[in-house]
């Protein structure tokens, strides 16, 4: 619509006026039948004028001429410029250069796992040796653990060997009775809760 | 004046790719962006906005046009087309030759101003042979 307002400047002065014709424009839509008073109306198409047409389609030729070069050399631009992307001399450089790249950190790459190989050996060869170590300790304690045990009990073993020949025994029993029946030790005391001993003073058995 | 436009314009859209405008903002304030898009609805999905128009004159009086030249020459070389104003833009700014039709725009408006000078000069002139006879 705005292309139609544009062209209305240059309409031939024996057209009617352009604001009647902006009144009436939108009103009836395609599907709306053509008024009555418009039954016998032939549009004519504005009238021709030979030599402004031949002045204008021979501007159009070369107009289409010079863009049809213009558009030719931006076409070749464009292969150009596709072609020396994909195999030009600047491709070629980035491409060994990407390569030289890639070639320097793979070699960094393997130096820096050599090094953390050695660095894990290093560690793993230290633990080693703690585990070692401690496994030393761990026996060493256990076996004077063992031996500590092993004296306890002889010496367990002795003090009852000695305390067994004060046991009284079938054969030492007459004589162990008598013996304590004569000793004048008495068992005749009592306890308090508060822990005092009492004897009995001459009152009562 | 035949309409060469209807004749001339069956060539245009056929190929994939055209550089028209797109119409934006509001009411009574028209503004175009210059797009490169596919055959899709004027507003719609679009490529690569190309630069911008401004119908409207502003402060100074001027209509600021944007243009990416060196966007545009990349999708004419892939194969675009163009719409006419889009051609008359680049025309008006050199980049192409100018367009005919605002060749022939320009002429047809200075002859009528030309004319109108021409009638207006000869009103005065008989304006003045009549008040000399009386």
């Amino acid at each position: 619509m705005l292309r139609a307002l544009r062209t209305l400047g240059a309409r031939p002065l024996d057209r009617p006026p352009a604001h009647f014709l902006l009144l009436a424009r939108g009103r009836k839509t395609r599907h709306d039948p053509p008024a009555k008073s418009k039954i016998g109306r032939v549009a004519t198409p504005p009238a021709v004028d030979p030599a402004e047409f031949f002045v204008l389609t021979e501007r159009y030729r070369q107009y289409r001429q010079t863009v049809r070069a213009l558009r030719y050399e931006f076409v070749t631009e464009v292969r150009r410029k596709a072609h020396e992307a994909r195999a030009g001399v600047l491709a070629e450089r980035k491409a060994l250069q990407d390569a030289a790249e890639h070639r320097e950190l793979m070699a960094w790459n393997q130096a820096e796992n050599q090094r953390l190989h050695e660095l894990r050996m290093a560690r793993l060869r230290q633990e080693a040796r703690e585990q070692e170590r401690r496994q030393a300790e761990e026996a060493a304690r256990e076996a004077r653990e063992a031996e500590a045990w092993a004296q306890l009990k002889e010496r367990e073993v002795l003090q009852l060997q000695e305390d067994a020949k004060n046991f009284i025994t079938r054969e030492n029993l007459e004589a162990r009775v008598e013996e304590a029946l004569d000793s004048p030790k008495s068992y005749n005391w009592a306890i308090t809760r508060e822990g005092l001993v009492v004897k009995p003073q001459h009152k009562g058995s | 004046m035949v309409q060469l436009t209807t004749v001339l314009c069956k060539a245009y859209h056929g190929g994939h790719l055209t550089i028209c405008l797109a119409l934006s903002g509001c009411t009574n304030r028209p503004f175009y962006h210059i797009m490169a898009a596919h055959k899709c609805p004027r507003d719609g999905r679009f490529v690569e906005q190309l630069g911008s128009y401004d119908p409207m004159p502003n402060s100074h009086g001027e209509k600021l046009v944007a243009l990416n030249l060196d966007r545009i020459q990349h999708w004419i070389g892939c194969g675009a087309h163009i719409t006419k104003p889009v051609e008359e833009l680049l025309g008006l700014s050199g980049f192409f030759p100018l367009h005919p039709i605002v060749i022939t725009n320009a002429e047809r408006l200075r002859w009528k101003q030309a004319q109108e000078v021409l009638l207006a000069a000869q009103k005065t002139d008989t304006e003045a042979t009549e008040t000399k006879e009386n």
